[in-house]
Parts: structure tokens; sequence; C-alpha cells
């Protein structure tokens, strides 16, 4: 056994003929992965086999977090408590300004015959994992194919968002964030509706605005929001806020750099969101 | 300083799990620049180690493993892992009498040039060049190597066998 092994992996000639042939595999693959879909019922078995590994990894994560919400003293739990409390009542209170102003858009919608309204829910859903290249900037999340997630579907935190799904597992999947460097989005300005294409700049804290004219009205402190043009995120999420505008010699447009509004690289506990395109009725309408 | 036992691809395969978990344990973003190549490390010990066990081929499932677990394009680390290995095989022979210390005159280069092909492969697909991401793993490897070829050395030996190591290097 022990000699057969030797044979077959010993130093030679032959060494110099196996890397070649590794090597044409390799590229074989790499082809086949970046060019064609064939790979992927294998990545997803795979992906479906390290999730374990992922988890574990995640423990010392999860941990600290433990650690950070068992272990607190009464007066800190009374004090989050009490802050909590006001900024319910502080939001509960724009809520009942919300449902007069989502009635009053239902009404204008109606009079302008555009009957189709959006109506979003959410899942809440848990980070597990975090792509270990510092280059690709990806997310595992604890819901899958069991809860009904879908390629492309837009993944909020508390602030903003997060980015969107690009592979489904069984229990798990996998999200492409917006910073990423191979993500864009259409977004519009909430001043005044100019709209742009966010892109990802590889930095969790970055995002850019792609051909942006010199004569665009775009100031430092515009809020984005979504623009729901291309159909993958719903409107008016919270993109990024404006940093810096500058006008760079030579180029025909605008660099405009934004701070994204969610904490991309902080936020643990996600919103999925399922939007589905509701028909209002005059009833509804009625009873609003 | 050869083994023998087939009972090492047992200890060669647990070593190649829990460097596969080092490499995506999450850390910051300024920690993830800095992350040693785990899996690299550990495919390039074995080889050195048990020769006439880990070869090539060896290397190569080390580095599709490393692929598969990413999730990123599959075959790039794979490819360069098998490059890589073909070198240490033309050196193996200096290699094996080295102490420690030498063992990072090569250890340096080889995992400078494992990044070097990584980040090329990438570079096809997005135009994403940070130098720092191909230097700062590679001086972390080197940094990291004697601590996990002292820990890698428990790793299915016997007493004597150990002693007798501790007296070659």
């Amino acid at each position: 056994m022990g000699v057969t092994i030797k044979n077959l992996f010993s130093k030679g000639a032959s060494s110099g003929r196996r890397v070649l042939f590794l090597v044409a595999a390799s590229l074989l693959l790499l082809a086949i992965d970046s060019f064609t879909p064939w790979l992927q019922p294998a990545r997803k078995w795979v992906a479906e086999a390290t999730v374990p590994l992922y988890w574990i990894t995640n423990i010392p994560a999860r941990l600290s977090e433990f650690g950070d919400e068992s272990v607190v003293s009464r007066q800190q739990l009374e004090e989050e408590n009490e802050q909590l409390r006001t900024e319910l009542l502080i939001l509960k209170g724009r809520m009942q300004r919300t449902t007069e102003v989502v009635a009053e858009n239902v009404r204008l919608r109606n009079l302008l015959n555009a009957t189709e309204m959006l109506k979003d829910q959410v899942l809440v859903a848990e980070l597990i994992g975090v792509s270990p290249d510092p280059t690709r900037h990806t997310i595992l999340i604890n819901r899958g194919e069991e809860n009904g997630v879908y390629v492309g579907q837009a993944l909020l935190d508390a602030d903003g968002l997060m980015g969107q799904v690009v592979e489904v597992h069984r229990s798990s999947s996998k999200v492409l964030l917006v910073t990423d460097t191979a993500h864009a989005l259409p977004v519009q300005t909430l001043r005044n509706g100019a709209r742009s294409i966010a892109e990802g700049s590889g930095d969790y804290n970055q995002l850019s605005l792609r051909y942006v004219p010199p004569t665009m009205d775009i100031v430092v402190g515009d809020r984005l929001v979504s623009s729901g043009l291309g159909g993958r995120f719903p409107v008016g999420y919270p993109v990024g806020v404006v940093t810096e505008v500058q006008t760079v010699a030579g180029e025909p447009y605008l660099s405009v750099k934004l701070k994204p509004s969610a904490r991309i690289d902080r936020s643990r506990h996600l919103l999925l969101l399922f939007s589905e395109v509701e028909t209002l009725g005059d009833g509804e309408i009625g009873r609003d | 300083m050869e083994e023998t036992d087939p009972s090492i691809y047992f200890w060669s395969a647990l070593s190649l799990v829990l460097a596969l978990m080092l490499q995506i344990l999450p850390l910051s973003v300024a920690m993830a620049h800095w992350r040693p190549q785990f899996v690299f490390l550990v495919a390039i010990y074995w080889l050195f180690r048990a020769p006439s066990f880990h070869g090539i081929a060896f290397a190569w499932m080390c580095g599709l493993m490393l692929d598969l677990v990413m999730g990123e394009l599959i075959g790039r680390h794979a490819m360069s892992f098998a490059l890589c290995a073909y070198l240490l095989r033309l050196l193996q022979q200096r290699f094996q009498y080295m102490t420690i210390f030498h063992q990072l005159f090569l250890v340096f280069p080889l995992v400078l040039l494992h990044q070097l092909l990584v980040h090329s492969t990438t570079l096809m697909l997005r135009p994403t060049w940070q130098g720092e991401l191909v230097v700062a793993p590679a001086v972390s490897s080197l940094l990291i190597w004697p601590l996990l070829a002292w820990v890698l050395a428990k790793f299915g030996t016997s007493e004597a066998y150990e002693d007798e190591e501790i007296s070659s290097s």
C-alpha cells in the first residue's frame, strides 16, 4: 500500500505532467463556472454542507452578543427600557401621521388612475456568516427556500437597504451587499427626485454615483432612496446620504460619494422584504 | 523523517478542516486583510512532512475545498495550490533539512506567489486591485508559520517520533 502510493506521488517526470493536468482542470472549472450555470447544483449542495462550518465559526460572535445581552446591570436595563419606551412613543406618534399620508396617497393615486400599490411584508433574518474574502462583500443569512426566500429579494436593516439575495439554499441564503464592487442599484434623491445609479466601491462605508452630469442638482447632504427602476428593489427605501460632490478635471461626469444608510458591516438582525403588488379597489379606499 | 503510516491521512484531513474554519472565521474588515492563509500553510506543511502521501493532487484538492467553502469562483485556489505545490516539490530536498527559521524564507515567497495567482484570476472578473491584499496575508502567514508548524507536529505523532523530529531540526 505504502509503496504504491509512494510511486503514485513520487516526484519525477510525471510530476510536471500531473501539475499541467491539474492546472488545466482548474482552468476548465474556472471557465465553466464563470460562463455557464452548470456548476450551480453542485454549488448549492456544497453550500448546504458548509453551513455548519459557518455556524461553528460564528460562535464567538454569538457568544459576545449573548454576553452583552445577558450580563447587564438592573440599572442599565431600566435605562434602556425607558429609552425604548420614549422611542416607541415618538414612533407611534409618527405612525399616526403616516396612516393619514398613506390614505391620502391612495386617494391621489386613484385620481391618477394608478391603482397599483406596493404592500411590503418583512421577515426577520439573522446574519450567520460573512464572506472570508475581503474583496467580496457577501453575507450568509439564516433564511432560505423553506421560508420562501427568492433570488433578487431585497434585504434591509433598521436604517436602510443592505443588499439583495443572490443564492438561495435550503435554510440559508447568500446576500450581495450594496457596497460590493459588482453591485449597482437605481436611486433618486429625496429632495427633487433626480435619478442616478449607486455603485458599490468595495468599502463598507462608501457608495458612489455613476454618470452624474455636472448640471444635475445634487448637493452634499442629499438623501437618496431606491427609485424602483429596474424592478429589483422596491421604491423609497433609504440608500445613502451624499458626502462629497466633486468636479474632476477632464472628466465629463461629477464624482459623487455616498455614505450608506444601512450599517453594512455591523447589523446582525436584518429584514427580508416580500413586496407584492396589490390592486386597490374602491372599497378599500373607502375604508381608509 | 519519512512517514509510513497511512493513518496520517486522518490527521491531514482533520487539520485541513480546522484550517478551513480558521479561514472563514468572521473578522473585522481591518483584521480580515491580515488573515493568514491557513489552508495554504497546512497544505504545504503536509507536503513537506509526508511527501509520500501528500502530493500535488492533495494540494489541488485542498484548494478545491477552499474554493467550495468560500463559495466564490471554483478553481482559482485549486490552480494556485497545484502550481505552488509543484514548485515546492522541485525544492523539496532543500526544504526538508531546513530549520523553522530557514523555512520562513521559502514560505513567504510561496504565499506571496499564491496570493498573486489568486488575485490575478479575480482581476479577470472584477477590476479591484489592492496591493495590500496580496502582501498583508503573506506577512501574517510568515509570522504564524512557526506556531502552526509546532502545533501540526503534534498531529498523529507518537512521543518517540516527536523527539526524533526535535533532534533533527
